[in-house]
């Protein structure tokens, strides 16, 4: 299996604020990994600094054999990163067929062919595919978000908290669909905040807290470990 | 298709209009070449600008001085004045860009004032506050475009190529760009879009349109003057650009039909006229923040 991501001593800082610590992590190719924490303990930093968004404060990031610790999100992109940002982010104000022409406008003359794959994997975008993505519901803006970021057929995944803010049978969909990219062999890094939905589909996980790895492993072993289960699983 | 039927019947108007109405319709056609420009910059990619007077006085005074002082001939002033429009936005406009809403507004004051200030001080190049006159009328291969109704012609044929110019780069792939970004900076990014560049594109758009009607302006009047393209004219172009609606070069081109001729009828209000425009662009941002166009389809829908 080859290595698509490795990080290595990744710092990230708001002012004095150091937000996150010295994290290592790596991704293997056909993987989905997990990173878990409560609110402010450093995942969506580190998506952040991983897609280019912030500056890193320091460390490496090495995606595909490329350093990419200084490149823009941009070209991280057209390297084959994709992003599904937290709270969404759907372009509102352009039908969901535009928003998918956006995803995809890097994958070039496999557009059309690209978002009827789309349509197929979230059959409801297909019925509201001239609608305003303003107008979607919660959880058609995260499938809509979801679909754009797979436009330019990525070769890793990342996800910022896909549960947030859904209903509990929307995020049951949601994590359906991400199941089937997993099984499909998508390389998937995922940040979320409800450890128990991530562990039933992640095949490692990291714990942060406070901004530093405290606990890493296979996801069935962080399951039984009693700190996890005490603070994220409800006891 | 509406817009091509549009144009061809104001092309018939020398036929029933005096020279006062087609001065007017000049004036008019060569204001909506600036707006529209404007358009690409504050209707598709969300940024304001209160410089597109300025630039559009670049366009006028690269004309002016290129075909008085050095001869050239009329049409072969268009590439320079778009092209010097180009130059000066993008340059003085493109450390902005990056700024947020309000300080990119602000900067693009400055960007008015600066080249206002040079224009009636540069006085060996530009003849300062005297302006330049002199200006021969515009023609194209022989044939003088020099009674009312022959520059009209040229002014709306003008205006109709501007127009259907930036329907196109509005309906292209970099269209979609504009609207993602003024949409979502970070989405944009991360679906690999660069946000700046794209950005500076729409500004040297936006300025090249400005520059064109600055060339048209040039001939219009045969004499350019710092005190046109003052604050003023940059506050009407934003009124008009605003008035006619958020990504909709429909209802920015009717704007400036409806504004463009109305501000013969705001000429009683003298120095005031800037304040009914003010007053125009306030009821638009409360009332109808997406434009009249936008509005009325919206009334239409509820009856």
């Amino acid at each position: 299996m080859t290595e698509i991501l490795s990080v290595r001593g990744l710092s990230v800082t708001y002012g004095k604020v150091q937000a996150v610590r010295s994290v290592d992590l790596h991704i293997t190719s056909g993987e989905t990994v997990a990173i878990l924490g409560a609110n402010g303990a450093g995942k969506s930093s580190i998506v952040r600094a991983l897609t280019g968004l912030v500056r890193v404060a320091g460390g490496d990031i090495s995606f595909q054999g490329q350093d990419v610790t200084r490149l823009s999100s941009d070209r991280r992109a057209a390297a084959g990163m994709a992003l599904v940002p937290e709270g969404r982010r759907v372009f509102g104000d352009m039908t969901v067929t535009e928003n998918l022409q956006m995803g995809g406008y890097l994958a070039g003359r496999a557009v059309a062919e690209r978002t009827e794959t789309m349509f197929a994997l979230f059959p409801r975008l297909r019925e509201r595919r001239t609608q305003l993505a303003a107008t979607l519901s919660g959880g058609e803006q995260q499938m809509l978000a979801i679909a754009r970021a797979l436009m330019r057929g990525p070769s890793l995944l990342v996800l910022d908290e896909p549960s947030l803010g859904l209903s509990p049978i929307m995020v049951q969909t949601i994590y359906r669909a991400i199941k089937d990219l997993r099984d499909k062999g998508m390389t998937i890094l995922l940040a979320e905040q409800s450890a128990s939905v991530a562990l039933s589909l992640a095949d490692r996980a990291y714990l942060l807290e406070a901004g530093s790895v405290v606990l890493e492993g296979p996801a069935r072993a962080l399951r039984d470990d009693p700190r996890v289960r005490e603070v994220y699983l409800g006891g | 298709m509406v817009w091509t039927l549009a144009f061809a019947v104001f092309a018939f108007l020398p036929m029933v209009g005096g020279d006062y109405l087609l001065q007017i319709g000049a004036f008019v056609a060569i204001q909506s070449i600036a707006v529209i420009g404007l358009g690409l910059l504050t209707g598709f990619a969300g940024r304001i600008s209160l410089a597109q007077g300025a630039l559009y006085g670049i366009g006028a005074y690269t004309t002016a001085i290129l075909v008085t002082e050095l001869g050239v001939p009329p049409l072969a002033a268009l590439p320079a004045a778009i092209a010097m429009a180009v130059l000066v936005g993008t340059v003085l406009g493109s450390p902005a860009i990056r700024l947020s809403g309000l300080y990119f507004v602000m900067s693009t004051i400055g960007l008015q004032q600066i080249v206002w200030i040079v224009l009636i001080h540069w006085s060996g190049l530009t003849g300062g506050p005297q302006g330049i006159r002199g200006i021969p009328p515009l023609s194209v291969a022989g044939f003088a475009f020099d009674s009312p109704a022959r520059f009209y012609l040229a002014a709306l044929f003008g205006s109709a190529v501007s127009f259907f110019l930036a329907r196109r780069v509005v309906a292209s792939r970099f269209g979609l760009f504009l609207r993602a970004v003024s949409d979502d900076e970070l989405s944009s990014a991360t679906a690999g879009v660069h946000v700046v560049r794209t950005k500076i594109l729409a500004l040297a758009l936006s300025s090249g349109w400005a520059g064109a009607a600055g060339f048209l302006h040039a001939f219009f009047l045969r004499f350019v003057h710092p005190d046109m393209f003052s604050l003023e004219l940059s506050v009407v172009d934003l009124t008009m650009a605003m008035f006619g609606g958020y990504r909709s070069l429909d209802g920015m081109l009717l704007s400036s039909i409806l504004l463009g001729s109305a501000s013969e009828y705001l000429r009683p209000f003298g120095q005031f006229r800037l304040v009914v425009y003010g007053f125009i662009l306030l009821l638009t941002m409360m009332v109808a923040p997406r434009g009249i166009l936008a509005a009325a389809g919206a009334l239409l829908r509820r009856r």
